[in-house]
């Protein structure tokens, strides 16, 4: 049996194992923002929009296909977008009893009154103060308006809400008849009996409608329930389909529930339509459910990779990765500017399917606002953004600081001395990556911050990286601006102002496994020390050398050998180890050296030396071989370790 | 703490911690990611936290079991080596994450938050909602059952 002590000491071990690479990423700078307020938080009426049932002739309703022809196979119109809510914000009470709703406001953490209102559904939730989709802290206030029952229902309220309750609420079985079909599509339908319809268990997909009572609309900047309509004539609205199963001669009474604002197809799995057949007694003897595609009875696919938190550009290439298209939309969220926050409220996921994020436009209410003053605005700091990237396409200069400083994926690489020149900011790809007619600058700016395949028409995202893990170049402030291609962040320039709005620095930032800039090419490139620094238990390091006039990234990882005076390999494995082991970067502040450890061996030192120390560059791009004269030992665990160390003056 | 400090200094901790829990690396990022919006929209809570590192750990465990709701991830017990070749003493870290994933998803998430997270037994229960009785005890399980793990790998 492990002590406490020990799994400490294994999980930490095991852990060590794990390679995470660091994402190139910026954390938001704090900055003085107004606290916007969240358009959805308490203003919406609450007596009119936010009322979850809807029996009221007045009220606006989905348009049905009669009305527009085109609309079951139009793209869905971006009126509006259903949303998942999330767990911060106030849930729907769509279809629950007033119970069933408090129990769930309550559970959420909420401190829950009960007010009657006006409404033909006695005990039926209808809406809530503040309203659906507000941004609030749990333990906050939140009024449920209770229906009192002192409007007429127009269409069959009584069995359709006992359905319903039966469904959403876990309220009490309706009165089945002895047979019920259940209708989930085309075919023939499930038949079972009066007992086991009364089982909650037996009806299909609860979670589909559970999904989509619990959705919202977010549409002219606010959030929407979605609505229950209830009726008695289904030409008038449905889901988008205008026949019933072959099987069921009528309709039945039609409920739907479905955001109105949406028209009658909107997002699939957004609509979910009831058709409730009661005989002459009222006995419920059939109900079709569908959700709106066809959901149920068809096995969905695996839901796309959780992409928030990211780019625009970086969700948009995932998304495509993993067989689905996707679009964005402007929301106002409790989020950083320029970030994907939400994602619409797709219930399953069918290869293809068009996926909705809302990416924040607009900092809005948070259940925490403190940190709302660190969003930098959209576009960088006085459009630095814009006239470094003209700039890089052949425009003017912008302004430079007295001291303009290159990085590459957060290392130093030095003062630029001519920023005005093209040149000057070298670091290029290798010459034949640079498609005609363009030179370094514009080579890194608009290929590797864009990606392949996009062009400078294409334009930029900009706005911060989030996430960013490195703290080597900035102490936590962020860049004046960053401009980022569909790699996201993968792929980014991020550019630094002095309290002037003059450029100071720019960091180029790549994802480590796609192209980098600068590789050494050429032997040329790096030379290797004799053996100059002894480190603890008499390590050696010899250091790489930067011979070229421009830092490079090995692409790969060199290889090193320790040999004799006869030219004899010895049989000394070499480990790698640093940041990043797959890549290395030459020149700057770190410098790669082999170390050639002998701590190990103090007691048993081989007689023989090592004449030399040889190490080949990745790619066979050649080799560079230093004295060595260093003792070794051949003992077990004896190796060579090539690591990124600081570079040696 | 400042929200960016903290995910420059934990992000790593946090997507190990992920991965232990079961989760392969590229989708550990992505729960990670995940959980860090969640805190980021609630971070003055956080902050106020007694242990702001028990809140986060909170949202990640939730965030690795919505996760796993979501789709199956046909979990294979085994993991890449690093390609060192001559670090003797990592066989034993690996066998550690070997064993890990062979754990039920209850012992995994025990291990991780006592003894990788470095959580209280209070705050372990106050993570996963379980009363400290069964938190005592399921831990207890669970190295057992890691240890038992472990042997056989030894054997093996």
């Amino acid at each position: 049996m492990l002590t406490d002590h020990e799994a400490h000491d294994l999980l930490h071990e095991a852990a060590a194992t794990i390679e995470v690479p660091a994402r190139t990423v910026a954390p938001p700078r704090r900055r003085a923002w107004p606290v916007l307020v969240a358009v959805a938080a308490a203003v919406v009426a609450v007596a009119g929009v936010g009322v979850a049932l809807r029996p009221d002739a007045s009220a606006p309703r989905p348009r049905g296909p009669a009305d527009n022809s085109t609309s079951t196979t139009a793209e869905p119109s971006l009126t509006g977008v259903a949303f998942r809510l999330g767990p911060d914000q106030v849930p729907s009470v769509v279809g629950l009893t007033a119970e069933a709703a408090e129990r769930l406001l309550v559970r959420d953490g909420y401190v829950v009154t009960v007010r009657d209102e006006p409404s033909c559904g006695a005990g039926q939730a209808v809406g809530t103060d503040p309203s659906v989709g507000a941004i609030i802290e749990p333990g906050a206030a939140v009024t449920l308006l209770r229906g009192d029952g002192s409007r007429r229902c127009l269409a069959g309220s009584v069995p359709d809400h006992g359905l319903l309750d039966f469904l959403l609420s876990g309220g009490p079985a309706p009165r089945f008849a002895d047979e019920v079909g259940i209708y989930t599509g085309d075919g023939a339908p499930r038949v079972v009996s009066g007992e086991e319809a009364a089982d909650a268990a037996t009806w299909p997909r609860r979670d589909v409608i559970e999904a989509v009572r619990s959705s919202v609309v977010y549409a002219d900047g606010e959030f929407h329930p979605v609505d229950i309509n209830v009726g008695d004539d289904p030409g008038d609205f449905s889901c988008g389909r205008t026949e019933g199963p072959s099987g069921l001669t009528d309709r039945g009474t039609a409920v739907i529930l479905a955001p109105w604002h949406l028209g009658p197809t909107p997002l699939r799995g957004g609509c979910v339509d009831l058709g409730i057949h009661q005989d002459d007694d009222g006995a419920i003897t059939a109900v079709e459910v569908d959700a709106q595609g066809g959901a149920f009875g068809t096995a969905p696919s695996e839901a796309p990779p959780s992409v928030l938190g990211n780019s625009e550009a970086f969700a948009r290439a995932r998304v495509a990765a993993s067989g689905y298209r996707a679009r964005f939309v402007d929301i106002t969220d409790c989020a950083p500017v320029g970030i994907v926050s939400r994602m619409m409220g797709a219930i399953d996921f069918y290869p293809g399917d068009l996926l909705t994020f809302g990416v924040t436009t607009r900092t809005g209410a948070c259940a925490g606002e403190d940190w709302v003053d660190s969003i930098p605005p959209r576009g960088g700091t006085d459009g630095v953004a814009d006239s470094f990237l003209a700039f890089a396409r052949g425009g003017p200069e912008p302004a430079w600081a007295d001291e303009v400083t290159l990085y590459v994926a957060d290392e130093t690489m030095g003062v630029v001395e001519a920023p005005g020149d093209h040149p000057a900011w070298g670091f290029c790809l290798s010459p034949d990556e640079l498609p005609s007619g363009r030179d370094c600058l514009a080579g890194n700016v608009l290929d590797v911050v864009a990606g392949d395949g996009v062009t400078a028409a294409d334009g930029f995202a900009t706005g911060p990286c989030l996430f960013h893990s490195s703290a080597s170049l900035n102490d936590f402030t962020t860049p004046a601006a960053t401009l980022r291609g569909p790699g996201g962040c993968s792929f980014a320039v991020e550019i630094w102002t002095d309290e002037a709005g003059a450029i100071s620095g720019v960091d180029y930032l790549y994802d480590r496994d796609e192209r980098l800039p600068g590789a050494c090419t050429e032997t040329d490139h790096v030379r290797i020390t004799d053996g100059g620094s002894e480190g603890a238990g008499a390590t050696l390091l010899h250091y790489w050398h930067l011979a070229a006039d421009r830092p490079c990234t090995l692409r790969g990882y060199p290889t090193a050998t320790l040999y004799d005076d006869a030219g004899t390999a010895l049989d000394i494995p070499a480990s790698r180890s640093g940041r990043d082991a797959e890549t290395m970067l030459v020149g700057g502040d770190l410098d790669p050296a082999v170390v050639l450890g002998t701590s190990r061996c103090d007691t048993t030192v081989d007689p023989d030396r090592a004449a030399a120390v040889r190490v080949e560059l990745p790619g066979g791009a050649g080799m560079v071989t230093a004295d060595a004269s260093v003792p070794y030992c051949p003992d077990e665990g004896q190796h060579l370790t090539i690591e990124p160390v600081e570079s040696w003056q | 703490m400042d929200f960016s400090e903290y995910v420059a200094a934990r992000r790593t901790s946090l997507v190990r911690s992920a991965v232990l829990l079961g989760c392969r690396l590229p989708e550990a990022e992505d729960v990670v990611q995940t959980t860090l919006l969640k805190c980021f929209r609630s971070w003055a809570r956080v902050q106020q936290a007694s242990n702001p590192e028990a809140y986060v750990y909170t949202a990640l465990v939730n965030t690795v079991r919505d996760a796993r709701q979501r789709r199956w991830h046909g979990e294979v017990p085994t993991v890449e080596l690093p390609e060192t070749g001559a670090e003797p003493d990592l066989s034993r870290p690996i066998a550690v994450r070997r064993a890990m994933a062979g754990l039920s998803h209850e012992h995994r998430e025990v291990l991780v938050l006592r003894f990788y997270a470095d959580l209280s037994e209070r705050e372990v229960c106050d993570a996963l909602g379980l009363p400290p009785s069964t938190v005592k005890s399921r831990t207890a399980r669970a190295k057992q059952a890691l240890s038992t793990l472990l042997e056989a790998e030894d054997a093996h």
